[in-house]
């Protein structure tokens, strides 16, 4: 593999964003995931060899420490920080159609529930697997959702909550859901939800982690 | 004739004797137990408080010895905790209004309703003298160990509701009960029942569905004042005694948290931190004019709760921890680990290196070997949790800080309130990032200051006055909605402070 693609993999293992960075010390005032991205283009590196040897299996490494308790919230949230900043060169090429994405998943937390923080670190590892990640935000009610399955045929859908109170709302929600468009896949995961939860409100997927999701879209992405 | 006083201590036991008649405190003195005593046993201050076994907490300069007793004498911690009383507690006339006048020997009730415990403080309101104190495990334990999973009890289950208020009704009467028993007080002599409590249990005890609390926007179905009459609850007491429930700002903020802040004297002025890390971590930046108030999500952690080893700060759990030597609560062997131990043992677990400053640690570290089957020990999910608690408060902390636009150095002083706070090591928490380390020399301990609001709210009525006024003047911000609170989270969640 060239170099500079490995590179950009350890900048986004460590979560090194740019040259400005100071995070992590050890690599202080080198180029970052940011302008390492940059430099491959130029060179004429295609951007879905950089998403595909570099960016992807950096994120499953970091999910995967992460699932083994190795690693913490904050240091994830910087690997996927410095993703998101190798990510806004290779997004010109979704669109141009040159790079492609594994499919789209849309993440929300549910109605009622205003808290953020894990959805927004599975919608980064999601997006850092190769995916197209439609995040509606918090206290999403079940007809927003509607809305993003009509608009993205063949999306997964993911749903988190922090609240026991709220898991009431979860359950609504994957019936509405289920009921209207009985083959669309829903994944489900927040502190309080369990696998046992899952089986009982009918939903097709729920893991502690976010890695888990990841492996489970793209084992499943093909049968969709 | 002569008694047989039996002393226990953490550091022993001693059996002495003393005369009929004779005043315990004097008693103790003689044999150079010093007891706190500000007052000179006027029997006004109320702090030299002792437990007796089977009677429960006496005022030792009041107590005269009939029969042969035995004495349990806490450490200094237990005290602060159980007294109810403190040099920056609020110094008010006693004022106790309507409930002195409907009994000639009055007696009200101070009740302190906490997610795990509940404190029951019974006033003479004929000199405002604290009778006796019990503390209560809250009933409804076994329906959760956080407010959130006890309103999901409720959600769209009226039965519930009203398991949940019969269970605090049920906590209070057989309180009471025992107080009539202990005191040979009537029951018609006690006149006032003044709680204070989260929302969530203000909520439970008035019988009102708390499930608004649990949603957004979380508003509560009630925050003001309110009046319950003490008949129709089922509690034969006075005919004319009316529960006040102390008012709350909001869902997350209740009168617990607006009392203990009335209870502190006006002098303390300036810009102060207020906290009191129970099964929320509830922090409040007071300035002169303006108070800001937020509610992190401290977790039940500090209350033992999603903690392997965890355990209530009960008998044997570990509290205390320094270079390996172990203290439990009441000296038994160690069964468990509570708030301050845990504090107590991370501390040590990162002195050591024995945990990175991410948190990660290699294997379980041993905290103490029972027997050959258990071992009390703390895992890496333990320390996750830990994290995870104390990262909610200190964001919470620098949330309200810059809301305010103020720093730490502005802050004069930082009021640590509450049982798990008072029993709390500060060295500990300054060194786990609980407490930002800027404010290290301005932590000062005062004891479960809501049930002081409690107690004063019985002796003066006029400390409700001082309890509008404070809700006149705070402003209540939604972490769960604040858009810089995940930034602040994250950068605390390492052991290592990163922020100021």
């Amino acid at each position: 593999m060239d170099e500079i693609i490995q590179k950009i993999s350890s900048c986004i293992e460590y979560g090194k964003i740019n040259r400005a960075s100071p995070y992590p010390p050890g690599m202080k005032d080198q180029d970052g995931a940011y302008e390492l991205t940059r430099q491959a283009l130029d060179r004429g590196i295609s951007p879905s060899e950089i998403l595909e040897s570099g960016m992807i299996p950096a994120m499953e490494i970091v999910g995967n420490k992460f699932s083994r308790n190795e690693i913490f919230v904050p240091q994830m949230l910087m690997s996927a920080k410095a993703m998101n900043a190798a990510m806004e060169h290779i997004k010109p090429f979704f669109i141009s159609g040159e790079a492609k994405r594994k499919g789209v998943f849309v993440i929300g937390t549910v109605a009622g529930d205003l808290h953020d923080i894990g959805k927004n670190l599975v919608a980064m590892m999601i997006e850092g697997g190769g995916w197209e990640v439609i995040d509606l935000g918090v206290d999403v009610k079940p007809d927003k959702f509607k809305d993003s399955i009509r608009q993205y045929p063949g999306c997964f859908v993911g749903l988190s909550a922090l609240l026991t109170t709220t898991m009431e709302n979860m359950k609504i929600t994957v019936k509405e859901l289920k009921e209207q468009y009985p083959h669309i896949k829903v994944l489900i995961g927040g502190a309080p939800v369990t696998d046992d939860f899952r089986q009982k409100i009918g939903a097709d997927f729920y893991s502690p982690d976010p890695q888990g999701a990841v492996k489970y879209l793209n084992t499943n992405r093909v049968l969709q | 004739m002569k008694y047989k006083v039996e002393i226990l201590q953490d550091t022993g036991y001693e059996t002495i004797e003393a005369e009929e008649g004779s005043v315990l405190m004097d008693v103790l003195g003689e044999k150079g137990y010093y007891i706190y005593s500000p007052c000179g046993g006027e029997g006004t201050c109320g702090k030299c408080l002792v437990h007796i076994r089977g009677k429960g907490i006496v005022a030792a300069c009041r107590f005269k010895i009939h029969e042969d007793i035995t004495v349990i004498l806490q450490g200094e911690r237990e005290m602060s905790v159980l007294g109810a009383q403190h040099e920056y507690t609020a110094t008010m006339d006693f004022n106790p209004g309507q409930p002195a006048l409907l009994s000639d020997k009055p007696v009200g009730c101070a009740v302190d309703i906490g997610t795990t415990t509940i404190v029951y403080y019974f006033i003479d309101l004929t000199n405002g003298l604290l009778m006796r104190t019990y503390v209560d495990i809250n009933p409804q334990s076994n329906y959760g160990a956080d407010v959130i999973s006890r309103i999901n009890r409720c959600v769209g289950d009226a039965g519930a509701v009203k398991k949940l208020h019969l269970l605090l009704v049920e906590s209070v009467k057989s309180n009471i009960n025992r107080f009539i028993t202990d005191t040979g007080t009537e029951a018609k002599d006690i006149t006032a029942i003044n709680v204070v409590g989260n929302t969530t249990m203000l909520h439970f005890i008035a019988g009102v569905d708390p499930s608004p609390i649990a949603f957004s926007p979380f508003k509560p179905v009630f925050t003001d004042y309110r009046i319950l009459n003490a008949r129709e609850m089922g509690l034969r007491i006075n005919a004319e005694a009316k529960i006040n429930l102390l008012p709350s700002l909001s869902g997350y903020i209740g009168s617990d948290i607006i009392a203990g802040l009335a209870s502190l004297q006006d002098s303390l002025g300036g810009l102060f931190l207020y906290t009191d890390i129970g099964t929320n971590g509830e922090v409040v930046l007071s300035s002169e004019d303006r108070i800001w108030a937020c509610s992190t999500a401290a977790g039940p952690a500090f209350e033992g709760a999603n903690i392997s080893c965890g355990s209530l700060a009960a008998g044997g759990a570990i509290c205390s921890y320094k270079d390996g030597k172990i203290k439990t609560i009441a000296n038994s062997e160690p069964d468990g680990i509570c708030g301050s131990g845990l504090v107590d043992i991370i501390a040590h677990m990162l002195s050591g290196k024995l945990v990175s400053p991410e948190g990660k640690i290699n294997k379980p570290f041993v905290v103490y070997k029972k027997g050959k089957s258990r071992t009390i020990s703390i895992t890496q999910q333990d320390i996750r949790e830990v994290q995870l608690a104390k990262a909610a408060v200190a964001a919470g902390i620098n949330i309200l800080l810059r809301r305010s636009g103020y720093g730490y150095g502005d802050v004069e002083k930082f009021i640590i309130a509450g049982g798990f706070g008072n029993y709390l090591d500060t060295g500990s928490a300054i060194k786990i990032g609980l407490f930002p380390e800027q404010l290290n020399d301005k932590l000062l301990q005062v004891g479960n200051a809501a049930g002081t609001g409690a107690v004063l709210s019985l002796k003066s009525e006029y400390f409700i006055d001082r309890i509008n006024n404070i809700l006149s003047r705070t402003e209540y911000l939604e972490l769960s909605s604040n858009e810089d609170f995940m930034e602040k989270f994250v950068s605390n969640i390492n052991f290592k402070s990163q922020t100021t």
